[in-house]
C-alpha cells in the first residue's frame, strides 16, 4: 500500500439530453485504498464510474492510470487496463458452473494447447502458420477448464470465499453470487475494482463478510472504489470518501476525520427548489391502516420488514428514502398488487390484505406506479384505452357487456383538457407510447385522481418528468388532498416530500426509522436517516403509527 | 472505413406502409412463385389468369370459393382471437379435427330434423374444439407453459385420433375405406335457396360480425386487447389474465371446431382421413394478414380460398401440381414477416470513416 | 420369440436414426435459443435433393452432401428472419415447413416411385463381424448404413461439442441469457446463426437418410411427421444429447411396436374374469394409430412435470428459448 495516486479522473464532464450528469468532476484514488463514492440518487456517481469502466465516453476530461493516459471506449479497454466492475445486477448464468461463468468469452484453450507447449521454432513460416491455425482451432474447439478451475479455486480460497468453483450458480445465494462477480474481476487480474451499491442486496452479516473480503483484497494491493449512499457503510469500510452532489464533486475527505452529520450535510446541501403554498387542512378518519406489514422483493428476499402506519382523509404522508429500501414493495402491497408475507392492510376499516387488485380498486384505492411504462399503461394502445384502464367497468360507459367507445372518447377528451395533457390530436389514435414522459404521467395521474379515490398511492410521481409537468402534478396532488383524499407519497426527492407532506416517514432497509413533520424537519437529519446514518446510534424512538393527531 | 447498417426504431408507421403491406406481400409472393411456375415450363401470367380470373368469373369458381372460404374464415378466427391477447393458437388444425369428429358423430347418431340437428352438430363441434385446447390453455394460464408447443403436440395427437376413428369405431360398414358413413341429409349443410352458395357462409359472416362486436364494443374485448398489449399493467388494473387466456383460447378452439364441422357437413358429407388440407395452418397467415380486424380476417380467408380453388384449377387445366398453393402461402408469410420488420425499423446503410458515432444516448435510470 | 425380439430391435434402431439426426440438430438450435419448427420442411428438402442428386450422379455420398447443404440453406433463411429481423420464431418455422412441403411436392412429383441403390448396409471394419454376433442387438445396431453410424457417432460428438468446447459453452450461454453473454464478449448473433445452420444441416441429413438409406425411394411427404416428432423429442430429452439417443430409441420402439402389433398377442384368454374389460383396452392401447400418439403424449407429460417442478433445476428448458435478442442502444 504505497498511497500514491493510482487512478486519476480529471475534469470529467458528461451530459445527457437535458441534464449534466458530471460537471467538471475530478477524483483521485490511491493505490491500495478503499475509496467511497457517496451521493444521493442523481448525484452522478454511477455515471462517473461508467465513464471509468468504458461504458460511457466523457464529453471532456481525461482518465489516468499510474500517470498513463487511458483511452476507454469499451469495457474491454477497461479490463485490459486492469479496471473491473461489479454491477448491482449480477451478470451470471445460473445453469452454468461458477468456473464456466468466469471464463465465458475468453476462449481459453485446453492445457495441451496453451502457448509455449510443444512449439517448434526451428521451422520456416509454415510451422508458425500451422501453430496459429492450431491455436485458432484450439480456442474454439477445446475448453480450457482445468487450469482456470485451479486458479479460480485458489483465488477463492485465498480470500476465504468458501465457494465450490464447479458448482452451478443457481445453487448459490446472493452473497456467494456477488463473490463470484468479484472473482470474475480478480481472475482478469484487475488492479482497481469498482463496486456499485454492493450491499443493496446483502443482509448485514453478508455485508460484513464482504467488507472482510475487501480488506483482504486491499492488503494484497488492490484498489477499490465503492459507490454507495449508505453512511454507515462509508464509515465502516472506506479510507477516504468523495461526495458528489448534483453532478459536482463537493469534496474528498479522510473517513476517519469526518462525522456522519458532516457527510450528510455534504450530500444533501441546503437548496430548496420549490415553494408551494399549502393550507393546513383538518384530517378525517383513517383510510389506510397497515400493521406489521411485510413483503419480499422480486428475488424472494424480505424487502419490507414490518411497517405500521395510519393514513387519514385529507392527509399526505411522505415516505422519504433512497430507492431500493422497500418503497416499491410498500406501495404495491398497499394497493394489492404485491403479496404481503405478513401483517395486514385495511382500507376504510375493511381488511383487504392479499385480496386481488380489483378489490382495492373497488374500495377507492388509486395507484400511480413507479415504472409507468411497465406497470402504468399499455404503450401500444391509445390514450383512450389507457385512460379507462381501470374505469372501463363503470356503467357510465355502457350497460352490461357493451362498452361504448364514444362515451369513453369524450370522457378521455375532457380528462385531457382538464389535466392539460399535451401532444394529443385524437384520443383514439395517439398511443400512450407516443406521449412524452411528463404527459404520460399526467395521463396516469388523471386517470387515478379523477375517480376521486379515498386513498392515492403515488410512487415517484415526478420522476423523469419535465419541470412544467412537475409543478402541475404537485398542485393536483395538493388539490386532491384538500378535497379529502388520503395520499401516500413516495419520493426520492426530499424537497418534494418537504413541500407536500403533512407528515414525513423515512424508510430505510424496509423499516420506518424516523418520523417528523415539515415544520419540525431538519433536512440534514432526514438525509442522515435516509442513508442509515442514525440507525442504532442514538435511541431515537421510532414514531408511533399514528402521530397522535386529533380531529379539529 | 466501415460499412454500417443503422437501424432506427420508427416512431410512426407511414400510412402507405400500413395499408399497402398486405398488397405488397401478396404481389411479392405471387411474383416469386412465378419462378416455380416458370421452372415447370408454365407461363406465370397464364397460370395466375386461370387462378384468379377464371375462379372469380365463373359461377362454379365462385361457389367453390365461397364453400372453401367457410372453414378458412372460421379457422382464421380461431387464430385471430387468441392473437389479440398475444397467444398463438398453432393447434387450430387439431381442434378442427376434433370438432369434425364430434360433429360428425352427432350427425350420424342423433336423429333429429335438420333444424335441430345442424345446430346441435355445431354446438357439439364447438365444445369439442374448445375442450381440446382447454389443457394447453390451463397450462399456459397457470404455469406459463408455451402454448405454441402444447397446442402443436395436441394437433398431432388429434390427427392420429382422427385417423383412428375413421378406420375403427366410426368407420363406414362395408367397404374398407378410411372414412365414415355418409351423413344423412338432415345433417348436411344446405345451400342458400336461389344462390348456389352454402349456407355455411352466412354462419361464418355472423360469427365474423360477432367477433368484431366482441373485440370492438364489449368490455371483454377491451380486456383481451389490454392483456395482449401489457398483461402486467392489465393485472394491476384488476383484469384477470387467467380468465382471459382461457376464454380466448377456448373461443379459438370452438371456432376451429366450427371450421371442422362446416367442412364435413357442407362439403365432404362424411369424415375422411384426409379431409382438410392444412386449413388450421393456413389460418396463421390468414390471421396475420387480417390482424387488424375480424372483417380483414374474412377478406384474407376469401383470398386464400381463391388461391386454393385456383390451385386445383391450374392443376387440372395446366398440369401444375396443386402444391404451388403451399408455396404461395409460405411466401406470403415470408414477405409478411419481412414487412413487419421494415414497419418497425427504418434501415440506413452508410459507410463510416471512423467509429466516433458510438456514444451514449440515454442514461439508464440512476445517475 | 428371439426372432420377434430381434425383429423388434432392428425396427427400433432403424426408426431411431432419423430422429437422432433431426433431434440433435434441433437440440443445438434450441440450446442457442432459437426454436426451429421448420424441421419437417428441411427434412423433406434434404430427402428430395439428396435423392435427385443420387439419381443424376449415381453417388449417394454426393447426394448426402447436397442434402445437408440444402438443409443448411433453408435454416439460414430461418436464422435471418429470427435473428436479424427478430421475427416470430414459431411463424417463421411453420412457414419453412410449408415451403419445404410445397416445394418438394411440387418438384418431386416426377421422381415419385423411382428407386435407387442408396447406402448399403455394412458392418464396421475390424470389430464389426464380431459385434454383429451379439444376440438381438448385434444385427440391429451393427449391420447398418453409413448414415446410421453417423447418427450414432454424432451423439457423443454433439455432447463433446456442447460441454467440452468453448464454442459450445458460448452457444449454451447465448440460449440462457444473451444479454449476459453479450457483456462477456460473446458474439450472440454469430452463435445463434451457427446453431440454426447446424440444425438445418442435420435436418437435411435426416431427410437424406430417409431417401437414401432407410427407404431408398422418394415419395411426397415421406417424412410423415417425423420432423415434428423430432421437435417433441428434444423436449422429451430435456435438451440433453444422451437423452436424445434414449428418446429416439423409445420413440423408435413405439414405431416398431406399431409394425409388430399383430404379432404380439396380448389379449387375455376368454376364461379370465377381467378379459371382457381388459381386452378392449389392450386392443385400444396396442392399436397402431393410437400408438402414433405416444411420443407426443409422453412429451407432454415430461413437459408438464418438469415445468411444474422447481424453476432452476437442471432439467428446465434453455431460459432464452424463443426470445429474440436485440442489443440495447449503447
Amino acid at each position: 500500500m504505497s498511497g500514491d495516486p493510482f487512478v486519476r479522473m480529471d475534469n470529467i464532464t458528461k451530459t445527457f439530453p437535458g441534464v449534466i450528469a458530471n460537471d467538471d468532476v475530478s477524483i483521485t484514488v490511491r493505490e491500495g485504498e478503499i475509496h467511497g463514492l457517496l451521493g444521493e440518487n442523481g448525484a452522478g456517481k454511477s455515471t462517473l464510474m461508467k465513464v471509468l469502466y468504458g461504458l460511457y465516453s466523457a464529453d471532456s476530461g481525461e482518465v489516468y492510470l499510474n500517470n498513463e493516459r487511458l483511452e476507454l471506449s469499451s469495457p474491454q479497454d477497461a479490463i485490459d487496463a486492469g479496471i473491473g466492475m461489479v454491477h448491482q445486477h449480477f451478470k451470471l448464468i445460473p445453469r452454468l458452473s461458477v468456473a464456466k461463468n468466469i471464463i465465458l468469452g475468453r476462449r481459453e484453450p485446453a492445457a495441451a494447447f496453451r502457448n509455449g507447449s510443444g512449439a517448434d521454432d526451428s521451422g520456416p513460416v509454415s510451422s508458425v502458420a500451422s501453430s496459429n491455425v492450431l491455436q485458432w482451432l484450439a480456442a474454439r474447439f477445446t475448453l480450457g477448464l482445468d487450469e482456470p478451475v485451479k486458479k479460480i479455486q485458489s483465488l477463492a480460497d485465498d480470500y476465504g470465499f468458501d465457494i465450490d468453483v464447479s458448482a452451478p450458480v443457481w445453487e448459490l445465494d446472493v452473497g456467494e453470487r456477488q463473490r463470484v462477480e468479484i472473482l470474475k474481476a480478480l481472475y482478469r487480474d484487475v488492479d482497481l475494482l469498482i463496486l456499485d451499491e454492493p450491499t443493496a442486496v446483502l443482509s448485514p452479516t453478508e455485508a460484513e463478510r464482504l467488507f472482510e473480503t475487501l480488506r483482504k483484497l486491499t492488503d494484497q494491493g488492490l484498489s477499490i472504489i465503492i459507490i454507495t449512499h449508505k453512511l454507515k457503510e462509508v464509515q465502516s469500510i472506506t479510507d477516504r470518501v468523495t461526495v458528489l452532489r448534483d453532478g459536482e464533486n463537493v469534496g474528498t475527505v479522510e473517513t476517519a476525520d469526518v462525522s456522519r452529520e458532516e457527510l450528510a450535510k455534504m450530500m444533501v446541501g441546503r437548496d430548496v427548489l420549490f415553494e408551494i403554498e399549502k393550507e393546513s387542512v383538518s384530517i378525517g378518519t383513517p383510510v389506510l391502516e397497515a400493521s406489521n406489514l411485510r413483503a419480499d422483493d422480486e428475488r424472494g428476499i424480505e424487502a419490507l420488514s414490518g411497517v405500521d402506519m395510519t393514513l387519514h382523509e385529507g392527509e399526505i404522508i411522505g415516505i422519504a428514502g433512497v430507492s431500493g429500501n422497500g418503497q416499491m414493495e410498500l406501495a404495491e402491497t398497499l394497493v394489492g398488487v404485491r403479496e404481503a408475507t405478513g401483517g395486514s392492510v385495511s382500507i376504510n376499516g375493511e381488511e383487504l390484505t392479499n385480496k386481488p387488485p380489483r378489490s382495492f380498486i373497488d374500495n377507492g384505492v388509486s395507484f400511480v406506479p413507479e415504472d409507468r411504462h411497465r406497470d402504468g399503461c399499455a404503450e401500444p394502445l391509445s390514450v383512450m384505452h389507457n385512460a379507462i384502464m381501470k374505469g372501463y367497468t363503470s356503467n357510465e360507459f355502457g350497460a352490461g357487456l357493451r362498452l361504448d367507445y364514444e362515451s369513453t372518447a369524450s370522457y378521455t377528451g375532457s380528462l385531457v383538457d382538464e389535466f392539460d395533457i399535451r401532444g394529443i390530436t385524437d384520443v383514439s389514435e395517439i398511443t400512450a407510447g407516443e406521449l412524452s414522459g411528463g404527459n404520460l404521467q399526467k395521463l396516469i395521474l388523471a386517470r387515478e385522481i379523477d375517480r376521486n379515490p379515498d386513498l392515492l398511492v403515488a410512487n415517484q410521481p415526478t420522476r423523469g418528468v419535465d419541470v412544467g409537468a412537475i409543478e402541475f402534478i404537485r398542485e393536483r396532488l395538493l388539490e386532491q388532498r384538500d378535497s379529502g383524499t388520503g395520499i401516500l407519497l413516495l419520493s426520492e426527492d426530499l424537497d418534494e416530500i418537504l413541500d407536500l407532506s403533512d407528515r414525513i416517514l423515512v424508510i430505510y432497509e424496509g423499516e420506518f426509522v424516523y418520523e417528523t413533520t415539515p415544520d419540525a424537519a431538519d433536512r440534514r437529519r432526514i438525509g442522515l436517516e435516509m442513508n442509515g446514518g442514525d440507525v442504532g446510534q442514538q435511541s431515537q424512538p421510532v414514531a408511533a403509527a399514528d402521530g397522535g393527531r386529533s380531529e379539529s | 472505413m466501415e460499412f454500417n447498417v443503422e437501424l432506427d426504431a420508427r416512431e410512426d408507421v407511414p400510412q402507405w406502409m400500413e395499408y399497402g403491406t398486405p398488397v405488397f406481400t401478396i404481389l411479392a409472393a405471387l411474383a416469386v412463385s412465378g419462378i416455380a411456375l416458370f421452372a415447370l415450363g408454365v407461363n406465370p401470367i397464364v397460370a395466375y389468369e386461370v387462378m384468379f380470373f377464371q375462379t372469380l368469373t365463373t359461377e362454379f369458381g365462385l361457389t367453390e370459393t365461397v364453400a372453401k372460404a367457410v372453414p378458412l374464415i372460421f379457422a382464421g378466427l380461431a387464430v385471430y382471437v387468441p392473437l389479440k391477447a398475444q397467444l398463438w393458437n398453432i393447434g387450430a388444425e387439431g381442434q378442427l379435427f376434433i370438432g369434425a369428429i364430434a360433429g360428425t358423430w352427432i350427425g350420424l347418431n342423433v336423429s333429429l330434423p335438420m333444424i335441430a340437428l345442424l345446430p346441435l352438430m355445431f354446438v357439439g363441434a364447438g365444445i369439442a374444439g374448445a375442450l381440446w385446447v382447454a389443457i394447453p390453455a390451463v397450462l399456459r394460464a397457470k404455469w406459463g407453459i408455451n402454448e405454441i408447443i402444447t397446442t402443436l403436440l395436441f394437433t398431432f395427437i388429434a390427427a392420429d385420433v382422427k385417423n383412428y376413428v375413421v378406420r375403427g369405431p366410426m368407420q363406414a360398414p362395408g367397404a374398407n375405406f378410411p372414412q365414415t358413413a355418409q351423413l344423412p341429409l338432415a345433417a348436411q349443410l344446405p345451400d342458400i335457396p336461389g344462390l348456389g352458395f352454402p349456407i355455411g357462409i352466412l354462419l361464418a359472416i355472423v360469427f365474423v360480425a360477432l367477433t368484431y362486436i366482441l373485440v370492438n364494443h364489449t368490455r371483454l374485448g377491451f380486456e383481451i386487447t389490454f392483456i395482449g398489449a401489457n398483461d402486467r399493467a392489465a393485472e394491476q388494473a384488476g383484469m384477470s389474465k387467467y380468465k382471459i387466456y382461457l376464454f380466448v383460447l377456448m373461443a379459438g378452439g370452438a371456432f376451429a371446431g366450427f371450421a371442422g364441422i362446416s367442412e364435413i357437413s357442407g362439403v365432404q358429407t362424411r369424415l375422411r382421413a384426409f379431409f382438410a388440407p392444412g386449413y388450421g395452418f393456413t389460418a396463421i397467415p390468414i390471421a396475420l394478414l387480417g390482424r387488424n380486424g375480424a372483417f380483414q380476417v374474412m377478406l384474407a380467408a376469401l383470398f386464400f380460398a381463391v388461391i386454393f380453388v385456383g390451385g386445383s384449377s391450374i392443376e387440372t387445366l395446366l398440369s401444375v401440381p396443386a402444391a404451388i398453393v403451399d408455396i404461395i402461402q409460405a411466401l406470403i408469410i415470408l414477405f409478411l414477416l419481412t414487412a413487419e420488420f421494415f414497419k418497425q425499423y427504418s434501415v440506413d446503410l452508410s459507410l463510416n470513416r471512423d467509429r466516433e458515432s458510438r456514444g451514449v444516448t440515454q442514461p439508464d435510470g440512476e445517475i | 420369440m428371439t426372432g420377434l425380439l430381434a425383429g423388434l430391435a432392428n425396427a427400433t434402431v432403424n426408426a431411431s436414426t432419423v430422429l437422432i439426426l433431426a433431434g440433435l440438430g434441433e437440440l443445438i438450435s434450441e440450446r442457442a435459443g432459437v426454436l426451429n419448427l421448420g424441421v419437417e420442411g428441411m427434412m423433406l428438402v434434404g430427402a428430395l435433393t439428396g435423392f435427385v442428386t443420387t439419381v443424376v450422379t449415381g453417388s449417394y455420398w454426393l447426394g448426402l452432401g447436397v442434402a445437408v447443404f440444402a438443409g443448411g440453406l433453408m435454416a439460414l433463411i430461418h436464422g435471418f428472419l429470427c435473428i436479424s429481423l427478430n421475427s416470430d420464431q414459431a411463424v417463421s418455422g411453420i412457414m419453412l415447413t410449408l415451403l419445404g412441403t410445397g416445394l418438394t411436392t411440387y418438384f418431386g412429383n416426377s421422381y415419385t416411385g423411382n428407386s435407387i441403390s442408396g447406402f448399403p448396409e455394412r458392418t464396421i471394419p475390424i470389430i464389426g463381424d464380431f459385434l454383429v454376433e451379439i444376440p438381438i442387438i448385434g444385427p440391429a445396431v451393427f449391420q447398418s448404413t453409413a448414415t446410421d453410424y453417423i447418427a450414432l457417432l454424432l451423439v457423443p460428438l454433439v455432447w463433446l461439442f456442447l460441454y467440452r468446447t468453448n464454442i459450445g459453452l458460448e452457444l449454451i450461454s447465448v440460449g440462457e441469457d444473451p444479454e449476459t453473454a453479450d457483456t462477456m464478449g460473446v458474439d450472440v448473433y454469430k452463435m445463434r446463426y451457427l446453431a440454426v445452420v447446424i440444425g438445418g444441416v442435420l435436418a437435411g441429413a435426416a431427410g437424406a437418410h430417409l431417401s437414401l438409406s432407410f427407404n431408398q425411394i422418394w415419395s411426397t411427404g415421406m417424412t410423415a411427421g417425423r420432423g415434428w416428432v423430432a421437435v417433441a423429442l428434444v423436449i422429451f430429452a430435456r435438451w440433453r444429447p444422451g437423452r436424445i439417443l434414449l428418446g429416439a430409441y423409445l420413440f423408435g420402439l413405439f414405431n416398431a411396436l406399431q409394425l409388430y402389433s399383430q404379432a404380439f398377442d396380448l389379449t387375455l384368454g376368454p376364461g379370465s374374469p377381467v378379459a371382457g374389460i381388459a381386452n378392449p383396452i389392450i386392443d385400444f392401447v396396442m392399436n397402431p394409430t393410437i400408438m402414433s400418439t405416444y411420443p407426443y403424449i409422453v412429451t407432454l407429460l415430461v413437459l408438464v412435470i418438469t415445468v411444474v417442478r422447481a424453476e432452476n433445476s437442471e432439467l428446465a428448458q434453455p431460459s432464452a428459448l424463443v426470445q429474440s435478442y436485440t442489443r440495447e442502444a449503447d
